[in-house]
């Protein structure tokens, strides 16, 4: 892999005592489309070794052995991104002769900002609008959308704790939307 | 703004959607048409005031494709279906007011 510099390199992390937003620079992520229900979903699953969530919207936090946090984003029906999971395309390259999927390594189409606090969730709601309530949006969830008008995936991976997932050349936009969205939590 | 239910996702704004025009539009064979059926088949739409089935895509989200009829007039939703599925009816009460009725 080409190693890639972070398309937010020096920017200073936010810290204030509500909310801290930092980059995650470089997550492994892959992209899978199989088409549901069908043998090769099951491959994919058992080559990889951990289950694929089944309904568009949900991440499944995974078990992966040397990885110390991994997750399968499901995106719609017959897509996942798999991130922080380095063997990914190594462990589906013997299946490529026998079964009809496509995986591509796009660790380098989007950088990571991870929002954590109590207040991560009301700095993303200046920014957001589908409705980021417990009840409709738990722990658990994920959802693409435009954020600040780019395209973002927005996960919420623990409670108080928010990953927006977004293309490198929007990634400085929306950073400093992001910081100046928590401004009035400071 | 629409709010417009996307199978795959659940209720989303407008802006995150592409119109995709009338739905349930049958692909003729080009090699048996006329030039100038084919350019109805291209061009000719049914326009209704009143319901229309639709089709959309959800780029910002699933980025998959699926119909739905809309009231052109009030822009209700009425029953939203997956491509190859079974059209369903259209709501009704609404008086259809189409070319030629």
């Amino acid at each position: 892999m080409i190693a890639k510099e972070s398309p937010l390199k020096g920017m200073d992390t936010g810290t204030a005592a509500a909310v801290t937003i930092r980059e995650l620079p470089g997550l492994h992520t892959i992209d899978l489309r199989v088409a549901p229900g069908t043998e090769a979903q099951a491959a994919v699953a058992e080559a990889l070794g951990i289950e694929l969530p089944g309904k568009p919207g949900r991440i499944r936090a995974v078990q992966v052995l040397g990885e110390s946090e991994a997750h399968a984003l499901c995106l719609a029906p017959d897509w996942w991104l798999i991130v922080g999971y380095q063997e990914a395309v190594e462990k589906l390259a013997p299946l490529k002769n026998g079964h009809h999927f496509s995986v591509v390594d796009v660790s380098g189409q989007r950088t990571t900002i991870e929002l954590e606090g109590p207040n991560a969730r009301e700095v993303l709601a200046h920014l957001w609008e589908q409705d980021l309530r417990e009840k409709s949006f738990p722990a658990g969830s994920v959802s693409q959308g435009l954020m600040a008008k780019a395209p973002v995936i927005v996960c919420h991976i623990a409670p108080s704790r928010y990953r927006v997932m977004v293309r490198s050349s929007f990634a400085l936009h929306l950073w400093k939307a992001l910081v100046d969205a928590a401004e009035e939590w400071n | 703004m629409l709010n417009i239910p996307c199978p795959h996702c659940g209720l989303r704004n407008e802006t995150e959607f592409h119109y995709g025009a009338e739905a349930g539009v049958a692909y003729p064979d080009p090699n048996t048409l006329t030039d100038s059926e084919w350019a109805k088949y291209l061009h000719i739409r049914a326009n209704p005031k009143g319901w229309l089935a639709e089709r959309w895509v959800h780029f910002a989200g699933c980025g998959r494709w699926f119909n739905l009829w809309r009231n052109t007039i009030t822009h209700e939703i009425g029953p939203v279906y997956l491509p190859f599925t079974t059209q369903p009816k259209m709501p009704g009460n609404t008086v259809q007011e189409g070319p030629g009725k």
